[in-house]
């Protein structure tokens, strides 16, 4: 196990929580599209982590089989997109509302896509510090040869 | 003076203890990353006693026959890890504590610091005898 090998691993959290954000902003943009490629309105999208044994060197490979359990990474796993109903709304002027004037808006709540980005964004700042940790390591045993 | 410096017993016990925190170090950053994975489980290693069992073992080191050799190979000890008892579990089944794991991180850290400056100190002492004292 050495210094590199660790930082991979705070590596893949920035990654999973990038690429949650970018989810999140995704769904925030297309909080009033009511008309996408696959018809109808904008499903609201989100997505699920899971934990990646690190492919690495040789080193870590024989830990991993020596079954000396390392720290593990994350990825994202997939992006499903959400079952909830659509929300209706009386407007009558829309050009997609149906004979009763309703139209079908995408299943997202502003306030909770907020929640999310915030609890991303926390994650990611918790992620930089364990990389700052690690470089703060690299340095100092640098110094032993000083 | 090589034996004394390199197969000293302090200085093995230092470089475990390197080897452990950086082993450590790679637990947390791994509970960090996977604070939102659901079902993760926060995993740690007892730091005292992994390295009470790192300086009794004595690893993959070359056979030394000449109290003259140098020591060498790695002494590599597995750590056990184990999953850290006691913590919230919630809702998505994940008990990561972030708090828990940004206090381990600086003490980690801390620790780490601590003993590569021992270490350097002692490089030094051998520098200045190399030097004779200049």
């Amino acid at each position: 196990m050495n210094l590199l090998s660790v930082l991979q691993i705070a590596a893949s959290g920035l990654t999973a929580q990038r690429q949650r954000v970018e989810v999140i902003s995704s769904n925030l943009a297309n909080s009033n599209t009511t008309r996408t490629e696959q018809g109808g309105p904008y499903r609201r999208k989100d997505l699920v982590f899971t934990t990646e044994s690190m492919q690495g060197s040789f080193q870590t490979m024989l830990g991993q089989a020596l079954d000396n359990e390392a720290g593990k990474g994350v990825r994202v796993a997939g992006i499903y997109e959400d079952d909830s109903p659509f929300i209706r709304r009386f407007e009558p002027g829309h050009p997609d509302a149906d004979a009763d004037g309703y139209v079908l808006m995408p299943n997202i709540s502003p306030v909770e896509e907020m929640v999310n980005l915030i609890s991303a964004t926390r994650s990611f700042e918790a992620n930089t510090q364990a990389v700052s940790a690690i470089k703060e390591l690299a340095q100092k045993s640098l110094e032993i040869g000083r | 003076m090589s034996k004394v410096f390199f197969e000293d017993n302090g200085m093995r016990t230092m470089e475990r203890f390197l080897d452990l925190a950086v082993q450590r170090q790679s637990l947390i950053s791994s509970n960090v990353a996977n604070v939102d994975t659901p079902g993760y489980k926060t995993i740690d290693l007892t730091f005292e006693q992994e390295l009470k069992d790192a300086t009794a073992s004595e690893g993959s080191r070359l056979h030394i026959t000449n109290n003259l050799h140098l020591p060498v190979g790695t002494e590599t000890h597995s750590a056990s890890v184990k999953q850290v008892e006691g913590l919230t579990v919630r809702n998505d089944l994940n008990n990561v504590n972030v708090d828990r794991e940004m206090a381990q991180l600086s003490t980690n850290a801390f620790r780490f610091s601590m003993v590569a400056q021992l270490i350097a100190g002692k490089f030094r002492t051998l520098k200045s005898a190399i030097q004779e004292g200049r």
